[in-house]
């Protein structure tokens, strides 16, 4: 007979699964968004103590990253922003912390731009594990990466824009026009890039087809030129896809089998 | 617009295209069309990012499949439903193809209103001009001074004026940069473009894998005659490649690495993976060079490349002349390591390896006074692709997005104002392209 369960319980040594930069970076993540999600109340609906708010969980979040990557770099003697997700963290970290709480009907780019990197890092954190093998430190890559994120950057911008105009319409056309057309280079774009990595035009990642599909819905939208219902329920729906894609495809990518090349 | 009853009444400047035909031309090039169309794309992306869509695998068709058929198991009842419309490969569905079908239609007429617009935009007249505003007035005094005094304040305001006097009545043509009607043209052309390169990129565009060892010119079933091959020296993540033409002559040479193409005129090649790969040759004791045969091959060479990968972790040769076999296996891998080898040495009929041991990098053992060495590696594994329809897509949403962004900050704007002369007042009407070009009209009434 071998060893009953309680002694071979006693001689486990049971290893902690989840170590401190895990719940440090955890941690900044959970700021990060909670400062985001409060910045996006406060665009909605004003919210009088927002900006003070967002501003102080940002520095937060922007500390608790600093923190997490000087530790790394210290203890395990590893190069500062080894990879291009380490950057994209401070970066949003730093912007929300930075990004001005414009009012209703006015979008502002910074925290757009912040919204869309936080949206973007856990997505460039994710390694393929199949071809192509990406060289996370080459220029171009981060280039790309950051045509990408600008992209939809202008995205959520101009989602931004869309809900402002809802109650100001007209002085926000240009603003929303321009938006809109940023995305569309956003996704020509995107194309480039999936063309130079893996010499196809539009890689049938979910999260693209979403965001692009409510795109497109806004563009329908703009089209129509009815400034009614029509409209609005197209932007509205638009916008709906575009959250969806930005932040719940991954949930709809764990559906699909041979998925490494649902990542970036 | 601003109607002031009474007689005279103003002549009215009709707008004569909505017969049979031209209602179905004005649809097909309303925003209305375009806003249709826009949301048909929207939904076929939108079941695109619902349905999994099967992954491109260069020409490796079995791995396609066996994808689709997990794919249509996991979707239980459905699963062959879903697969017979396509829907899980969206981009060569019917329902895709259809759509940019009718793109294409409505694209070229959308080209062709554009452009006979755009010709007629220097003299424009009811036909030419897209009528965004319209208006009648009736003012005091002479025609001909009425229509000077609007004449003025377009000519100030940057509209190039013409009048022309047909019997009574006397009719007013203004442009401003009627030239960014070629704008609208260009955004038209650019679509079309786009929406034909993706229309035949699915038909016309074809890919094949390909792992060229050191020193092997692989050909490539793409382009008959044509074939790839490894220079020599690795520079870090980047190899060294040759194409080589049906002659044996260079057709292009440079470094590929992820991220980082070779092009090549008609082909493009893209290094998509590495492979662990082993050199093997052997000489007897006097250092001579022995013939090795790798299994399934019918001739021996004097030196042998053997590609291993997950799917092929051990290959197997022989020495025929000493009688030797060398069972070679893929102990460990990854993108970023260096592969390691485990081999064997059976000499005879020998059940037992007469040598054997791991290497990485390279090695060299001796049993039964044979030398082997190995040198193992990584190479790359290169997708070549032969996608003509990537010129007119690429050059299509270059001449897109210039005249759509041009066309923000120019547009071209036109009038037609039209004045009779009757019992001492004068009747005005217009049209006008867009509500600035109306309120300056307005005003100078």
């Amino acid at each position: 007979m071998g060893d009953s369960a309680p002694a071979i319980a006693r001689n486990v040594k049971v290893e902690h699964a989840v170590n401190v930069g895990t719940i440090v970076l955890g941690s900044a993540y959970a700021t990060l968004v909670a400062a985001l999600g409060l910045w996006l109340a406060d665009y909605v609906r004003p919210i009088a103590w927002a900006r003070a708010a967002v501003r102080v969980l940002g520095l937060v979040a922007a500390a608790l990253v600093a923190g997490y990557l000087l530790a790394a770099a210290l203890v395990e003697r590893r190069p500062l922003f080894l990879t291009l997700s380490d950057f994209l963290a401070g970066a949003s970290a730093g912007m929300v912390a930075l990004a001005p709480v414009a009012g209703r009907g006015k979008a502002s780019p910074v925290g757009a731009l912040a919204l869309a990197l936080a949206a973007l890092t856990p997505v460039l954190a994710a390694q393929p594990d199949a071809p192509p093998a990406v060289d996370q430190h080459t220029l171009l890559y981060i280039v790309q990466a950051a045509l990408h994120a600008i992209g939809v950057g202008a995205c959520v911008a101009a989602l931004l824009g869309t809900l402002g105009a809802r109650s100001i319409r007209e002085e926000h056309r240009l603003a929303d026009n321009v938006g809109i057309a940023l995305m569309g280079i956003g996704f020509v774009l995107t194309s480039a890039w999936a063309w130079l990595n893996w010499g196809m035009i539009w890689r049938s990642d979910p999260r693209v087809n979403l965001m692009a599909a409510g795109w497109l819905c806004v563009c329908a939208g703009r089209l129509l030129r009815a400034g009614g219902k029509r409209e609005s329920a197209l932007r509205i729906l638009g916008v709906a896809l575009m959250l969806i894609g930005a932040f719940g495809g991954d949930w709809l990518a764990t559906g699909w089998p041979g998925l490494s090349f649902v990542a970036w | 617009m601003a109607v002031h009853s009474g007689q005279p009444t103003a002549p009215m400047l009709t707008d004569d295209r909505a017969g049979g035909w031209e209602r179905a031309w004005d649809f097909l090039t309303s925003s209305r069309c375009a806003a249709i169309l826009l949301l048909l794309t929207a939904l076929v992306l939108l079941l695109a990012g619902i349905f999994p869509q099967a992954p491109a695998t260069g020409d490796d068709a079995a791995a396609q499949l066996r994808w689709l058929a997990e794919a249509t198991t996991r979707w239980g009842g459905l699963g062959p439903t879903l697969r017979a419309l396509g829907l899980f490969q969206i981009a060569t569905s019917p329902l895709w193809r259809a759509l940019l079908g009718i793109g294409v239609f409505v694209l070229l007429v959308n080209a062709a209103q554009e452009l006979w617009r755009a010709l007629r935009y220097a003299t424009p007249d009811t036909a030419a001009l897209p009528i965004r505003a319209q208006g009648q007035r009736l003012a005091e005094g002479d025609a001909a001074r009425v229509l000077a005094a609007l004449d003025a304040a377009l000519t100030q305001a940057g509209y190039r004026t013409r009048t022309e006097r047909t019997g009574e009545t006397l009719r007013l043509h203004a442009v401003r940069a009627g030239w960014a009607a070629w704008l609208r043209f260009g955004s038209a052309v650019g679509l079309l473009l786009v929406a034909v390169a993706l229309l035949l990129s699915g038909t016309a565009a074809r890919s094949e894998t390909a792992a060229p060892g050191p020193g092997e010119n692989v050909p490539l079933a793409l382009r008959p005659g044509w074939s790839v091959a490894l220079a020599d020296g690795a520079q870090g993540a980047g190899w060294p490649v040759v194409l080589m033409g049906p002659e044996g002559e260079p057709q292009a040479r440079g470094v590929i690495a992820p991220q980082r193409p070779l092009w090549a005129g008609v082909l493009t090649l893209h290094m998509t993976r590495t492979f662990a790969g082993v050199i093997v040759s052997a000489t007897d004791g006097q250092g001579t060079p022995l013939p090795l045969q790798a299994a399934g091959e019918s001739s021996a060479v004097g030196t042998l490349f053997l590609r291993f990968d997950e799917d092929q972790p051990e290959q197997y040769f022989a020495a025929p002349d000493v009688g030797d076999t060398i069972r070679i296996a893929l102990v460990a891998a990854s993108d970023r390591s260096a592969p390691a080898f485990a081999f064997q040495v059976f000499h005879g009929m020998d059940i037992q390896p007469s040598r054997e041991g791991t290497f990485s990098g390279e090695a060299v053992t001796t049993s039964d006074g044979i030398t082997y060495r190995f040198t193992a590696g990584r190479y790359p594994a290169v997708l070549a692709i032969h996608d003509p329809s990537r010129y007119p897509l690429w050059l299509g949403a270059a001449i897109a997005i210039a005249c759509l962004a041009a066309s923000v900050w120019a547009r071209a704007r036109a009038a037609v104002v039209q004045a009779v002369q009757a019992e001492g007042r004068v009747a005005v009407a217009y049209l006008a392209s867009d509500a600035e070009t109306e309120r300056v009209i307005r005003s100078a009434l």
